[in-house]
C-alpha cells in the first residue's frame, strides 16, 4: 500500500493570481502540500506571503494564523492574527530578487476529511536573497468542521510568477487508501 | 503467461482492470523502463527511499549520488534528507553542510534559540545547512538532527533551495533552528557531499543520513 501519493501537480506557465486544487478526494488521512514559489510583488528587500483558504471560503473571518519568524539579523518574534479571511503562509521570493530564486514552502493539513474537527494547517518556509533573509513556521485554524475538498492559494500582494510549482500529496494510515 | 522482461497485451483495453493490468499499458517494453517513474510514478508511492549512509568510521565527506540511488534523482521534484550526526571539530556544537554537485556559492538565513535567547542571522555560506550537531567535546553518544527539503532539484530555471529544521540537545544546553539556504546555481542536482561546516574536521563515526525523493504528478 502506498502511504504517500501524488494527488496533483500544477506548474504555472504564466503569471497567475490564484492556484486551486479542487475535487480533493476524502480517501486519505492527511494532506501534504509542497511549493516552489515567487511573487510579482516588487519591494526592495522584500518578500510576499501566501494566503490559503479551504472550500472557496475566502472573505470571511474564520481563519487565524500563529507564526514564529526571524528576519535577517532582527530578534525573532511571534505573531497571532485572528478573525482573518485567510491563513498566512511564509514566504515567497519577490521580483527584486534574482530571477532564478523561487522559495520553498511546506504545508501539512491534518485529518482534513474527518468532518468533526476544525481544520488545522501547519506550514514552514523561508527566503534568502542578496540583501535579506526570512524564516517562518506556524499554524493556522479554519473554524469549520467541513471536510476539505478544495484548497486555494494566492500571494498576499502580487501574483504567482510563471514557473511556480505546487504539488498536493495524500498520506495514508494503517487503513488502506484508494 | 506474463513475462517479467517484456509485456505484450493480448486483450481488449475495455477489459483491463486498474493497476492489475498496468503491465499491458506498456507493450513490448522492458519492465525497467516503466516500473519506476512511469505509470507507477503517479499511482504508486510518491515518497521513495533513495540513498542511505551509516558511517563505520570518521569520514571527511559523506557522498550521495543519483547514480548510486535506488532510482535516479531526475525522477523526483524534491529530495528530503534526514541527518543524524556529529562532527570531530573542537568545541561543543556546530553544523553539518551539504555541497551540491561539489559546487560553490551559497547563502543561508536562520533563526534559532538556545533556551535563553533567540537570534536571526543571514550569511554567505559554503553549503546547504542540513543539521546542528555535537562536536568533539560533547558527551559521547550525543548526536544532532536535521530534516532538509531540497526544492525543485531538476528545474534548470531555478536555484536550488534547502529548507531545514534542525536541533541538538546536550543535557540542557543546545540549539534549535530553522534555516533556509540557497545554492546559486540552476544545475540539476546529481550529487551531494555532507561535511562539517568548518570543512576542517570529519563527520563522526555512527552518523547516519537517509535521502528520500518526492515525486511530482
Amino acid at each position: 500500500m502506498a502511504v504517500c501519493e501524488v494527488i496533483a501537480t500544477q506548474t504555472l506557465t504564466g503569471d497567475t493570481a490564484t492556484v486551486t486544487f479542487s475535487g480533493i478526494p476524502a480517501t486519505y488521512r492527511h494532506l501534504m502540500l509542497r511549493m516552489s514559489v515567487r511573487s510579482t510583488q516588487n519591494t526592495a528587500a522584500g518578500y510576499d506571503w501566501i494566503g490559503l483558504t479551504y472550500n472557496a471560503s475566502s472573505g470571511g473571518t474564520a481563519y487565524s494564523t500563529n507564526t514564529m519568524s526571524g528576519y535577517t539579523t532582527s530578534t525573532p518574534a511571534g505573531d497571532i492574527e485572528v478573525g482573518q479571511a485567510k491563513t498566512k503562509l511564509w514566504a515567497a521570493a519577490d521580483l527584486d530578487d534574482a530571477a532564478e530564486l523561487f522559495t520553498p514552502i511546506a504545508v501539512d493539513i491534518w485529518d482534513y476529511a474527518s468532518g468533526d474537527k476544525n481544520q488545522t494547517t501547519m506550514g514552514w518556509g523561508g527566503t534568502i536573497d542578496a540583501s535579506i533573509g526570512f524564516n517562518a513556521f506556524g499554524g493556522g485554524v479554519y473554524d469549520s468542521v467541513t471536510a476539505i475538498s478544495q484548497i486555494t492559494l494566492d500571494p498576499g500582494a502580487g501574483d504567482f510568477v510563471s514557473g511556480s510549482e505546487f504539488t498536493l500529496y495524500g498520506l495514508g494510515d494503517a487503513d488502506p487508501i484508494l | 503467461m506474463f513475462r517479467q522482461d517484456r509485456t505484450n497485451p493480448s486483450t481488449a483495453i475495455s477489459n483491463w482492470r486498474g493497476r492489475h493490468d498496468t503491465t499491458k499499458g506498456w507493450p513490448s517494453t522492458a519492465v525497467s523502463t516503466w516500473l519506476n517513474g512511469g505509470l507507477f510514478g503517479v499511482v504508486g508511492d510518491a515518497w521513495v527511499a533513495l540513498n542511505t549512509s551509516l558511517l563505520t568510521s570518521d569520514t571527511t565527506t559523506v557522498t550521495m549520488t543519483s547514480a548510486a540511488a535506488t532510482e535516479p534523482w531526475s525522477n523526483f521534484q524534491d529530495l528530503m534528507l534526514i541527518s543524524y550526526g556529529r562532527d570531530k571539530y573542537t568545541g561543543a556544537i556546530g553544523h553539518l553542510i551539504c555541497k551540491l554537485n561539489t559546487g560553490s556559492s551559497y547563502r543561508t538565513a536562520d533563526f534559532s534559540g538556545d533556551g535563553s535567547s533567540a537570534t536571526s542571522n543571514r550569511y554567505t555560506d559554503s553549503g546547504i545547512r542540513v543539521a546542528i550537531v555535537p562536536r568533539d567535546s560533547a558527551d559521547a553518544g550525543e548526536y544532532g538532527t536535521g530534516i532538509t527539503i531540497f526544492s525543485d532539484i531538476n528545474d534548470t530555471a531555478k536555484y536550488t533551495t534547502g529548507l531545514t529544521f534542525a536541533g541538538c540537545d546536550q543535557d540542557g544546553a543546545g540549539i534549535v533552528a530553522q534555516l533556509t539556504s540557497v545554492w546559486e546555481s540552476t544545475a540539476a542536482v546529481t550529487s551531494m557531499g555532507i561535511i562539517s561546516a568548518t570543512e576542517a574536521a570529519d563527520v563522526a563515526d555512527e552518523s547516519r543520513f537517509d535521502l528520500f525523493g518526492l515525486r511530482a504528478g
